[in-house]
């Protein structure tokens, strides 16, 4: 499965690169915003990893684009944030984001999230 | 008929007649006597009632005297505000910037760190992997490689830190920058150019950081957040 790490800081894209690896995800690809990541975002990308405060276009904005256009609009997204309060929380699921994990978060949890989507998908 | 002076009692009549002009022109002459003497009063009420608030004007001969004691407190005012200003500068322009730029740097220092360890790891990782090819013949080896290499897949989550802590770090940098425009805005009131609102001051509310962010609590949080998700509609089908 190819996975898409959307994230700002370069050692977060790493260590979520390597969560997915160790759970045998070893098809990434990364971007460092929402806009690299509508560019990076063709038909072989089949799960979004975002995190949420990003320059130029922030992963909110980013799902919402994902789920404006045709093509993307069912991708499955995982957000990775530190953000948890609740209008925050509130606000992600109506933009269509089918999962959330806090950050630190541990392989194990990822995994998890991973599969609980995939399984609805 | 018969004129009055020539009447018999007419003599009478024209003394009577005279010594009532007389009579009225002596009341003439004591209403005028009387109207100056009025006149007179009002005229000294005046006069006292002039020299009484003359009395109570101050000196005039001090007034010079008075208007350079003004004019060297209000010079001293002016000065004590410039040196308000200055400091005030001092604090925005100088000290600020000096917490800033040293929050870069741990930023900047922090983050060359972490990059290091993952090279490290990654390193490691391709280590264990070649040990991994090697080991297949022996077992106990090839679980205690395993276990290594979990451990390092442990140490890769808990570099995490070093992205919460930058963003806490830019929250703070966030904060001081929002000070320095907020102290920039009371010098400007110095300056006489006005000072802006707080709603001039404010940033972007989307911020590429997230100054909230904790590594506190994370498995009560992440509970409630689940729990969001998990309300019926709450989940999106992809």
């Amino acid at each position: 499965m190819k996975c898409l790490v959307v994230d700002d800081s370069a050692t977060m894209r790493r260590i979520v690169a390597n969560a997915l690896k160790s759970i045998g995800l070893t098809d990434v690809v990364e971007a460092a915003d929402g806009s690299q990541a509508l560019l990076a975002c063709d038909q072989t990308v089949e799960f979004v990893i975002t995190d949420w405060n990003m320059p130029v276009m922030g992963g909110l904005d980013f799902v919402k684009a994902l789920r404006a256009n045709p093509t993307t609009a069912r991708m499955p997204v995982l957000m990775v944030t530190t953000r948890s309060v609740q209008e925050d929380i509130m606000q992600a699921v109506e933009a269509g984001v089918n999962g959330y994990i806090l950050k630190p978060f541990t392989p194990q949890v990822l995994k998890d999230k991973i599969t609980q989507i995939m399984a609805v998908a | 008929m018969t004129p009055a002076g020539d009447h018999p009692g007419g003599a009478d009549l024209r003394t009577l007649a005279a010594e009532i002009q007389h009579t009225k022109d002596l009341v003439d002459e004591v209403v005028k006597e009387v109207q100056a003497s009025a006149v007179g009063h009002r005229m000294s009420d005046r006069l006292r009632s002039l020299g009484e608030t003359l009395a109570r004007r101050p000196d005039l001969t001090a007034l010079p005297g008075l208007v350079l004691r003004v004019y060297s407190e209000v010079t001293d005012a002016l000065g004590g505000i410039k040196r308000g200003r200055e400091a005030i500068r001092h604090v925005a322009f100088e000290r600020i910037q000096k917490s800033q730029a040293r929050i870069s740097e741990v930023t900047n220092a922090t983050e060359s760190a972490t990059l290091e360890l993952l090279n490290g790891l990654e390193r490691s990782l391709g280590l264990i992997d070649r040990l991994g090819g090697m080991a297949t013949s022996n077992p106990e080896a090839g679980a205690a490689i395993e276990t290594l290499r979990s451990e390092l897949n442990q140490l890769f989550g808990h570099l995490q830190f070093q992205d919460i802590t930058a963003q806490q770090l830019a929250g703070v940098a966030g904060l001081l920058e929002d000070i320095e425009a907020r102290v920039q805005s009371v010098v400007s009131l110095f300056d006489g150019r006005g000072g802006g609102t707080a709603d001039d001051l404010g940033r972007p509310e989307d911020a590429p950081f997230n100054p909230a962010a904790t590594f506190l609590d994370t498995q009560r949080r992440q509970a409630a957040i689940d729990a969001a998700f998990s309300k019926p509609g709450a989940e999106a089908t992809p």
